[in-house]
């Protein structure tokens, strides 16, 4: 439903996106990371048509957007990260504006107004757009983006000024979406936002794409790359005796437990020597690295 | 016509109709164009009473009654309403386009839009659409009453002085779109509503007060000092002969032709000025045809019959083609603006 090939964005000679290539399939909630300017809604406003990328080419339902930019603005839904209104109207008056872009008939458009409100808690608010709160703009802003029924949502920073009820009542609400069959992209830099949403996610830093599958794909891809430990969890029913193996940098113990950080996966290679010596195996586990850790590391860089 | 340029022109439309800001400045140029007209009425009435009493001395045989002037037209009324135009019609023309691409810009509201299925054109062209349109709502109401305030106290406008009155409105239009265009431009290139009005009001000084001080220097500096007077230059000398103060007379005549030609020129590039002598061409055709487009001086008398369009077209055609290219240049210049604008 959403790729890319080779998107590149450069500004002042600088890549803001750098040769991006990827494919998000239909239905798929899939969450867009990155620290901030790692070019995350540089890629949003090429992919809903707002900038033009300096080379490579993105489609939406395989239209591609650079080309026919109203015709994906029609199939669409985008949350921008800052998202404005018009303070001198009222949330019904905005929404009635912005539907009217769309060829929707006058009493449809006035359902699917009443139906996005009541969605979003906004029914019955009387006040103009100018005196919201965040949360309520940021609620206005979800159900702009879901005025024209879109095939494909776009939300930058969806979460930002969200109250915790209204974070989860925005969970609720992609998970319905998602149940819809919409294809939904969420870009963020918080992963535990992420995380509770989406089924896949990609990473970019510096305007490059460096991993893209589950959470915990990444985190395994990432983690090992960078130098880290393998870092395996041993319980034996008997007391533990020192293990010899090539691939073990230390090994911390504990009666009948012990946390070995080896340079490969040795599992197979201890529970063989551990049953030469008669010692059984109550569990043996790879602690998998702690995918915030592996995540702020990548930041970092 | 887009879809997208009817809906962006229709909010523009509604929103400036409801504005406060535009329908306090509209009221005040409503009310002072009201109250000029009716004074300017009682005026041209009294002017009227008179030249019927020497109408009725010429037709008595009275050898002592000299000439008889042209009837006064009641268009001369709509002078004094061009006054309150250059200054409460800049107002409105300012006030109805500094904010309009910057407004959307601070309030993060122009992404949301631009997230629609509209081109970037139909925005700027339906605001700028919407505006004019409600601009030319407000002129048409204002020279609508004023022909009902002649109409009250007894002026029956013929159908030419309709048609001229008419011509006057458009005019007028074009010359409150100068300066809506340029806060217009403002607006887009600025970074903030604050920063556009500010602009704006500079370049309107400029363009208004400074360009003709600006243009009367400049020709001077240009054609150099007037050619000296053979009465100084012959100190001592007790005649000066005719032949010698016949060229002075011509050298000097060609002089101040250049000088005021030069000035002319330069002064096209202030609005104010071509409105006015619009405006005179309109309201007093006699004016217009001697007025040399600088407000200082006159090169020669008013002619005593009104001049025919084709001599006041020549008079005023480089003034009416600077007051219809400002606008142009202006909203052309806003509209690349607003296509490049760097959405982030």
């Amino acid at each position: 439903m959403i790729r890319t090939e080779h998107l590149t964005k450069d500004y002042n000679g600088r890549h803001a996106v750098d040769d991006l290539t990827m494919e998000i399939g239909q239905g798929e909630i899939f969450g867009f990371l990155g620290p901030n300017g790692a070019g995350k809604s540089t890629t949003i406003l090429m992919l809903v048509g707002m900038i033009e990328p300096t080379a490579g080419q993105c489609f939406i339902d395989e239209i591609e957007v650079a080309r026919n930019p109203l015709k994906v603005k029609d199939i669409i839904g985008y949350l921008p990260e800052d998202v404005g209104f018009y303070g001198n109207m009222t949330a019904e008056q905005n929404l009635d504006y912005y539907a009217r872009f769309y060829p929707m008939e006058a009493s449809e458009r006035s359902k699917r107004i009443k139906d996005l409100l009541e969605l979003v808690h906004l029914d019955g608010v009387t006040q103009k757009a100018g005196e919201y709160s965040r949360g309520m703009r940021q609620r206005l802003g979800l159900a702009q983006a879901l005025i024209n029924d879109p095939k494909v949502l776009f939300l930058d920073e969806p979460t930002a000024n969200l109250d915790p009820e209204g974070v989860r009542e925005y969970r609720d609400l992609i998970a319905h979406l998602s149940d819809e069959g919409k294809t939904i992209l969420v870009s963020s830099h918080i992963l535990s936002e992420v995380r509770e949403v989406c089924k896949t996610v990609g990473l970019l830093v510096k305007g490059r794409l460096v991993a893209k599958g589950t959470i915990e794909d990444v985190a395994r891809v990432l983690g090992p790359a960078d130098g880290d430990l393998i870092q395996i969890v041993l319980e034996t029913e008997e007391q533990l005796p020192r293990i010899e193996d090539l691939a073990i940098v230390s090994m911390e113990t504990d009666g009948n437990r012990a946390m070995i950080r080896a340079t490969s996966d040795i599992r197979s290679r201890i529970v063989t020597t551990l049953s030469e010596q008669g010692v059984h195996v109550r569990e043996i586990s790879v602690c998998t690295p702690d995918i915030e850790d592996v995540f702020m590391s990548i930041y970092r860089r | 016509m887009p879809a997208g340029l009817l809906v962006v022109a229709h909010k523009e439309f509604v929103d400036q109709l409801t504005s406060r800001r535009f329908l306090s400045i509209f009221a005040l140029l409503l009310m002072i164009s009201a109250l000029g007209i009716y004074g300017g009425a009682e005026d041209y009435n009294e002017n009227l009473a008179s030249y019927s009493e020497q109408l009725q001395s010429a037709t008595g045989n009275d050898p002592y009654s000299g000439s008889l002037s042209e009837k006064i037209s009641p268009l001369t009324i709509f002078s004094k309403m061009s006054d309150y135009i250059v200054l409460f019609g800049t107002i409105l023309g300012i006030a109805m386009g500094f904010d309009l691409i910057s407004k959307e810009k601070e309030e993060h509201s122009l992404k949301t839009l631009l997230a629609r299925p509209v081109f970037r054109d139909e925005i700027i062209n339906g605001k700028a659409l919407g505006s004019v349109l409600a601009l030319a709502i407000a002129l048409g109401t204002a020279v609508a009453v004023s022909i009902a305030i002649l109409l009250l106290v007894g002026i029956v406008p013929t159908l030419y002085d309709f048609g001229a009155i008419l011509v006057f409105a458009v005019v007028s239009g074009i010359f409150i779109l100068v300066y809506f265009s340029l806060a217009l431009l403002m607006s887009t290139v600025s970074k903030d509503s604050g920063s556009a009005l500010i602009t704006t009001l500079i370049i309107f000084v400029v363009l208004s007060s400074v360009v003709p001080i600006l243009g009367w220097a400049a020709a001077e500096s240009i054609t150099g000092t007037p050619p000296a007077s053979p009465v100084s230059a012959a100190t001592g000398s007790s005649s000066i002969d005719a032949g010698s103060m016949q060229a002075y007379q011509d050298e000097m005549q060609s002089y101040w032709a250049k000088r005021s030609a030069f000035s002319s020129a330069i002064n096209l590039l202030s609005p104010d000025l071509n409105y006015e002598k619009m405006a005179t061409a309109i309201t007093d055709p006699t004016q217009a045809v001697t007025m040399d487009n600088n407000p200082y001086s006159f090169v020669e008398g008013p002619p005593e019959t009104t001049p025919d369009l084709g001599k006041l077209l020549d008079a005023i055609w480089a003034n009416a083609l600077a007051l219809f290219v400002l606008p142009c240049v202006f909203f052309g210049v806003a509209y690349a603006a607003f296509m490049r604008t760097d959405i982030r």
